[in-house]
């Protein structure tokens, strides 16, 4: 090994102990975040995110939907109207994103139900509802 | 001679009376097929059901169009307190639409058979307090007192706040939980969203904490892998269903097909 590689070599392991520190300091701090954020005051589920309308207006609907068929597993028929779902099924009854008017919920108790959209057009869909489960999207 | 031929003229009228008669009222309007006896059917498969599926109290709701009285539209058979596995659900409903019953077999062997069916539906309906009597059973049955696990339902997570004995945990888990295990308890809080696939249970954990630490994503996963499928629902004989989404509402976990 030459002299002036050798020279280059020790410069670069002064700089060695900062580095370790600097990695030991990232780690420690790492642990301390996972520390502070385990307190019972964190003992709560991770908020959930509004997602872009048309996902969300989907995801919406198919909530509700799913709290028709609790509704109905239950009593043997659909509800007359969603308020009924409060609060045993759903804590309330979401709105349509971006008209804020509510959904529109048909149903014959026995055997059918339907929420629609009042205007799909607004997410881009020329129809969208959900009868007996079932999503149509188009 | 002439009286027999009389008697045979009479006789021969007499047939043609009966074929002409025959011929107005066809034979089926004679015995007209009776009607579906709908309450018969409902109390012949709530008896035979509930000899097979212990639960509280059964509700069958038989439905006929009203086009043909005689075909069964809907059939919904309703479970209260219905013992699914160890866990007793709070509902189950299973509907078929459309159902070819076997009703030789119901009645005389009071065995309960669908031959055929256009399309089924299940829902299963399972509150907080019998998840937590399940719990509480199997901790006793484990012979594992200290086990303390609870849960609560905050759409669309189940939360589950846990304090269990480390003797108490597979030591596959354990492994993966190593660096958080301080004592002899692992103490903790989970947020977890829930999938069925073909009645195979899944957890997608969200959020982990275990004795004052917050679990990071890549060792949830690990355990996650570990874990799941982590619990399957059983299909109640003679019903025949494929629980394929879980729902977590507010006061129920709501499992259907």
């Amino acid at each position: 090994m030459s002299m002036t590689s050798l020279n280059m070599f020790r410069g670069k392991l002064k700089f060695l102990p900062g580095i370790i520190l600097l990695v030991i300091i990232v780690i420690a701090a790492y642990v301390f975040y996972l520390y502070q954020q385990g307190g019972t005051e964190h003992y709560n589920p991770p908020v959930q995110e509004k997602d872009v309308p048309r996902k969300q207006i989907v995801s919406d609907m198919t909530v509700l939907s799913g709290a028709v068929e609790a509704y109905w597993a239950k009593n043997l028929k659909y509800p007359d109207k969603l308020e009924q779902l409060i609060p045993e099924f759903i804590e309330k009854i979401p709105s349509d994103a971006g008209t804020e008017k509510t959904f529109i919920y048909e149903s014959n108790e026995s055997d059918r139900y339907r929420i629609t959209v009042s205007e799909p057009s607004r997410y881009g869909f020329k129809e969208l509802f959900i009868e007996n489960g079932k999503i149509t999207q188009n | 001679m002439e009286k027999s031929h009389k008697i045979k003229t009479i006789r021969l009228l007499f047939y043609f009376f009966l074929i002409f008669i025959g011929l107005i009222f066809p034979f089926p309007s004679f015995a007209e097929t009776p009607q579906l006896n709908t309450k018969y059917l409902e109390n012949e498969i709530m008896k035979t059901l509930g000899k097979n599926i212990k639960c509280k109290k059964i509700i069958v709701q038989i439905m006929t169009s009203k086009e043909k009285p005689n075909e069964i539209k809907t059939l919904a058979v309703k479970f209260e307190s219905v013992m699914v596995g160890d866990m007793a659900a709070d509902y189950m409903t299973v509907l078929y639409e459309k159902p070819v019953i076997d009703v030789n077999q119901l009645t005389k062997a009071k065995k309960f058979k669908i031959l055929s069916s256009s399309s089924n539906k299940v829902g299963i309906l399972i509150s907080v307090k019998a998840i937590d009597n399940y719990i509480a059973a199997k901790a006793k049955q484990l012979l594992k007192k200290q086990v303390r696990v609870s849960v609560r339902f905050s759409p669309p997570y189940a939360e589950c706040f846990f304090d269990i004995p480390v003797s108490a945990i597979p030591p596959k888990t354990l492994k993966i939980l190593a660096k958080y295990v301080k004592g002899k308890n692992l103490e903790g809080y989970a947020a977890i969203q829930m999938s069925a696939k073909n009645n195979a249970l899944s957890a997608l954990s969200s959020k982990a904490i275990v004795n004052h630490f917050l679990i990071p994503g890549a060792v949830r996963q690990e355990l996650l892998n570990t874990l799941n499928p982590f619990d399957r629902v059983p299909v109640l004989f003679p019903l025949r269903y494929s629980i394929n989404h879980v729902n977590v509402q507010n006061n129920y976990l709501f499992l259907s097909n």
